[in-house]
């Protein structure tokens, strides 16, 4: 549990509007967590809210036990514990090559330069750039894929023990996107818990261990996505929609075809439809 | 976010609403005239009760009045320390170095700041009641004088109202940057002078490529719709001076020579 929101609450004028309320839930380590909510649901608020870019109006945020609003040290500590990638990666890099933009980072945390040099290294291989043909260029002049990756590497070259994400599939193309839920996965294994928010429910089925599901301000619901999607009619009343392989099951169990409950994932609707199929014809 | 950029239209449909937008700039520069002719207290309350009167008129709320003329207070401040600490007339309380408090300078740093912030608030209803492009396309044809000097006047005007169109745009940015820039670890609060403009730098390259970006999608936006500056272009919108113009003129022109005969009596 190295990331616990306790009883938090968020208004962005002090005037008794929350954009986050009473918000309460532990983040259990080493799983990818993902977030869901229609616009104004306040996913952004409480992104910015765990590493201490802003602080809750009342209750608090505890990143490793440690209360990280308590000072202006400990909202400096967190930044390297819970690193943040925003949706738009042009709105973070400035430097003249893609290795003085990740040494950024670092540099501000006052990590000693050969142990930053190791760390570079190893974020850029992550995301799978090559060292020696990127770390010259200039982050302006990357396509948009690759700027999404030196974003998340400008976020991995700080060690995190949490990384969230903000819509990170968006804008990608299909080879994109694949690539991405790739480095994610292995970040998963390598052992950093995952934070994604995102609009798009395939992406968070395909990759969340746990959803959280926010409704003007707090949390509605929250499980496995198969906890989460079997509930299409509560979702669509909040203007949320299922991931398409569940929706497509539910037609066709509609239809009269047997089907488990709630089919998550392309591969559990091809196993699902290959049974029914198979059953037919024992009949 | 939008609040802190000063005196952002707010849509409406009330009396100053809908006045001509060529009107209103003249009206503007008439209300500053006659709040800077009023003199002395009563001179005040004339400004004061005109200023009101439009208020009302508005129907805009007064809390987002004063909200959006609350980050010029900094300026009403400054402005009275500088008449309160460095006037040297009528009776000294108080003499340090440059420093002179005295009771003109009391009086002075009171009156100045008074106006000055009734003139603020008169001025943001003008911005607040009229979008910015109304108030580009008014100044257009203010200045369409100026044409026989070849001043490219709708070039000048074109060019001032995208950078007030792009104003919201950049102060939203700034603040998504920066959010960007403090969670690699970045501080803006700390240091010397020096090292706190040197860390504004990740904030500042970014900004503006992001005001490149924004221009070449805006020239091909205008290219594509075969924009070519001035010559031969027609207006969307015909504006048409109304009873309720002259009316409001009628208006001002009181409140001016209500300014002018004081000053001539007081």
């Amino acid at each position: 549990m190295s990331l616990v929101f306790d009883n938090v609450s968020y208004s962005y004028e002090n005037d008794g509007d929350f954009a986050v309320k009473d918000v309460s839930f532990a983040l259990q380590d080493g799983k990818l967590l993902g977030i869901i909510g229609h616009t104004g649901s306040g996913k952004s608020t409480m992104t910015k809210m765990m590493n201490a870019l802003i602080s809750p109006t009342t209750g608090k945020v505890f990143v490793d036990g440690e209360d990280i609003n308590a000072s202006k040290e400990a909202k400096r500590q967190v930044k390297s514990k819970v690193a943040l990638v925003f949706q738009y990666p042009d709105y973070q890099f400035f430097s003249s090559t893609v290795f003085e933009d990740i040494a950024f980072g670092p540099r501000n945390m006052g990590v000693p330069e050969d142990e930053m040099m190791r760390r570079i290294e190893k974020a850029m291989h992550k995301v799978g750039f090559d060292f020696d043909e990127i770390s010259q260029r200039s982050p302006f002049e990357l396509s948009g894929g690759q700027k999404r990756r030196l974003a998340i590497a400008e976020a991995l070259v700080m060690k995190p023990k949490i990384m969230v994400l903000d819509e990170p599939m968006a804008g990608l193309d299909p080879r994109g996107r694949a690539a991405l839920a790739k480095l994610l996965r292995s970040l998963r294994d390598d052992g950093v818990t995952l934070i994604l928010v995102s609009h798009n429910m395939e992406d968070i089925a395909e990759l969340s261990d746990e959803i959280l599901v926010m409704k003007d301000g707090s949390i509605c619901m929250q499980g496995t996505p198969r906890e989460i999607f079997v509930h299409a009619e509560e979702l669509r009343e909040i203007n949320l929609g299922i991931p398409i392989e569940t929706r497509f099951a539910n037609w066709l169990s509609e239809a009269g075809m047997p089907m488990p409950e709630c089919v998550i994932g392309l591969e559990e609707l091809v196993e699902a439809i290959a049974s029914a199929f198979k059953e037919r014809a024992h009949e | 976010m939008s609040s802190i950029i000063l005196g952002t239209y707010i849509q409406g449909e009330s009396i100053l609403h809908r006045l001509d937008p060529r009107f209103k700039l003249i009206f503007a520069l008439i209300y500053f005239a006659a709040v800077f002719t009023a003199p002395g207290f009563y001179g005040l309350i004339l400004s004061l009760a005109f200023t009101m009167l439009f208020i009302a008129l508005s129907k805009i709320p007064v809390g987002k009045i004063v909200k959006s003329v609350l980050p010029l207070i900094y300026i009403l401040i400054f402005a009275a320390i500088i008449n309160a600490f460095f006037t040297n007339e009528g009776t000294i309380y108080w003499h340090w170095g440059i420093f002179t408090i005295s009771s003109t300078g009391l009086y002075n740093a009171a009156f100045y700041t008074i106006r000055l912030g009734i003139l603020f608030i008169g001025m943001t209803l003008l911005t607040l009641t009229t979008s910015s492009v109304d108030i580009t396309d008014a100044s257009e044809r203010l200045l369409g004088w100026l044409k026989a000097i070849k001043l490219p006047v709708h070039e000048i005007c074109m060019m001032l109202g995208i950078a007030l169109r792009f104003l919201p745009v950049f102060a939203d940015e700034f603040f998504k940057i920066k959010a960007a820039q403090e969670s690699r670890g970045a501080t803006f609060s700390s240091g010397g002078l020096i090292k706190r403009t040197k860390a504004l730098l990740p904030i500042a390259i970014p900004l503006m490529a992001s005001a490149f970006r924004h221009a070449e999608g805006l020239t091909q936006a205008m290219e594509s719709r075969c924009y070519h500056g001035a010559a031969g272009r027609t207006k969307l919108r015909e504006m048409r001076l109304g009873s309720n113009d002259w009316m409001a003129m009628g208006v001002m022109a009181l409140m001016l020579s209500g300014a002018i005969v004081m000053r001539v009596l007081l």
